[in-house]
């Protein structure tokens, strides 16, 4: 996901504690190329597929994503990047002023379990690949947990290996990711030019006419689809939830000369989030037209356009991917547990993901647990947002001036808790789909902070 | 050493337009998928190598006292 903004904190001061300096803010360049890489990851070669396997419509996919994408920059443009080059704060600091400590913790903990099972699908991704040459069974679309011995040696093989790149050669993955990241751009891009070339349509409609067969393959001969125009909206922009409306960039823009370089996340937008995605949809859809294989696996879709070069990109892919997720994990989970090594508790966190990658139904569901981790960590970001214009009136000093002294803000853990436990009963008890609630929880908590901040502001604040 | 480094990048980015560019021609229908795969990996192992080396050089070149 983002080796490349690790490789940027590496090079220059953190500032973990305070604010960036003018001293360290950075160009406009440096955010777009950022963004461009950190968006063509491992998670894209599932996305794809998986709006096929849902009976999405060819022109609800290309529309749905250039306008979700759309909304996706604009939350970074004018929700996240003005509080960042304002502040210039990491969001964990900020949180830290609103919320108290011992709740940044405990948002830590949601956010390390949350990165171990996206590495956890990263690391399926890549054992499919890896199993290639070992003439690994694959895993079938519909099971949940491992099927045969040697997907389960493949996958804690993997594990074993990404887990200890990020626990002892972190920062040098990093580099390689950034190395790696136009040439994966220039992969996709060749992979889905391949794929469609091997559809042999002439005309729109023959190519409308082949995605519908493929719909149909899949759904064993029903047409039914799952998601709409809208839904694929919704996807494309609460993907990145807890990134933008969750305001995880702020840790980002803060070295941002200006605001408006939060247009340089559209680079990472239409390049992994568009072109991407469509890549890897039609490479299924190639698939299923050669050999009826509706499995979207992508070790074998990649070979199948691209050779060893494909493999190649799901293996690197999903391991830039996997490694600075795992590292993130670590590094959540080692706020809660200030005193253990980082090397230690990143090989826990390796474990954790490495157990969560056995099951290849966290790689098939991609698309729901990701608009789970919005769900869930987006509506502190909407807390953020509402503290900053209503409470703080776009005051970076008033963060210091009055910032919470005790463990944990009610005010904070109810607006947090009470939407996120509505929209989790909804999720679970009543299967609604999860794309549906980082908007209304982000809103939700946003407005109820500021009920309840009302009521305890001067016994609950240091000046 | 200047020399060297634009040698490298020349090469980092032949990788490149070997990675992608063999996929048009494809797409027009002049070339084989067999060719488009060869390209590809050709591509990969040039920019790979080109850009380690030049972080090789640069790298050796800061410690030269």
């Amino acid at each position: 996901m983002s080796s490349a903004r690790d490789e940027e904190a590496s090079r220059h001061e953190e500032f973990e504690k305070g604010q960036v300096p003018p001293s360290h803010q950075l160009g406009s360049n440096r955010f777009w190329g950022m963004y461009a890489g950190e968006h063509a990851a491992g998670t894209e070669l599932m996305i794809g597929p998986l709006f096929l396997l849902h009976g999405v419509g060819l022109l609800d996919i290309i529309y749905g994503l250039l306008f979700g994408n759309f909304l996706a920059v604009l939350s970074w443009r004018y929700l996240c990047a003005p509080i960042a080059t304002q502040a210039r704060y990491t969001l964990y600091r900020h949180l830290e002023f609103i919320a108290g400590s011992q709740l940044v913790r405990f948002y830590n903990l949601a956010n390390g379990v949350l990165f171990c099972f996206l590495a956890g699908a990263m690391i399926t991704v890549s054992a499919t690949a890896i199993g290639i040459p070992f003439s690994m069974t694959m895993p079938s679309f519909s099971d949940f947990y491992p099927s045969t011995l040697d997907y389960v040696l493949v996958v804690l093989g993997v594990g074993l290996v990404i887990s200890l790149v990020a626990s002892f050669g972190y920062e040098a993955l990093a580099r390689f990711a950034n190395v790696a990241a136009p040439w994966m751009v220039l992969v996709f891009l060749a992979c889905g030019i391949i794929a469609f070339t091997q559809l042999g349509v002439s005309s729109w409609s023959e190519m409308q006419q082949v995605w519908n067969e493929s719909i149909l393959v899949a759904q064993a001969g029903e047409q039914n689809a799952s998601m709409g125009f809208w839904t694929v909206v919704l996807f494309a922009w609460f993907c990145n939830a807890a990134m933008h409306i969750g305001m995880s960039d702020l840790s980002v823009f803060r070295f941002a000369k200006k605001p408006s370089y939060g247009w340089a996340t559209s680079a990472g937008m239409y390049v992994g989030h568009y072109m991407a995605w469509i890549a890897a949809a039609l490479m299924l859809a190639v698939q299923i037209k050669h050999t009826g294989d509706t499995t979207p696996l992508p070790g074998p879709m990649a070979e199948r356009v691209a050779g060893l070069a494909g493999i190649m990109l799901v293996v690197v892919a999903g391991w830039t991917t996997a490694n600075p997720t795992i590292y993130r994990a670590g590094l959540a989970f080692q706020a809660i547990f200030p005193n253990s090594s980082r090397v230690t508790i990143t090989l826990v966190a390796g474990s954790i993901a490495t157990f969560a990658g056995l099951f290849p139904a966290m790689a098939f569901e991609l698309l729901g647990f990701v608009g789970l981790y919005g769900t869930i960590l987006a509506p502190m970001g909407g807390i953020l947002f509402f503290d900053w214009y209503v409470v703080r009136r776009s005051q970076p000093e008033e963060l210091e001036k009055r910032s919470y002294v005790g463990a944990c803000s009610p005010a904070v853990l109810m607006a947090w808790f009470v939407p996120v436990v509505v929209a989790l009963y909804f999720i679970f008890g009543h299967d609604v789909t999860t794309w549906y609630f980082p908007l209304p929880c982000w809103l939700a908590s946003g407005l109820l902070y500021v009920y309840l901040y009302s009521f305890f502001p001067s016994k609950r604040v240091a000046s | 050493m200047k020399t060297r480094l634009l040698l490298l990048r020349f090469f980092a980015c032949l990788g490149l337009l070997l990675t992608a560019g063999p996929a048009f021609l494809y797409l027009g229908g002049q070339i084989s998928l067999e060719f488009v795969k060869q390209s590809m990996l050709i591509g990969m192992v040039l920019w790979f190598g080109a850009i380690t080396l030049s972080y090789y050089l640069q790298r050796v070149t800061k410690k030269m006292p």
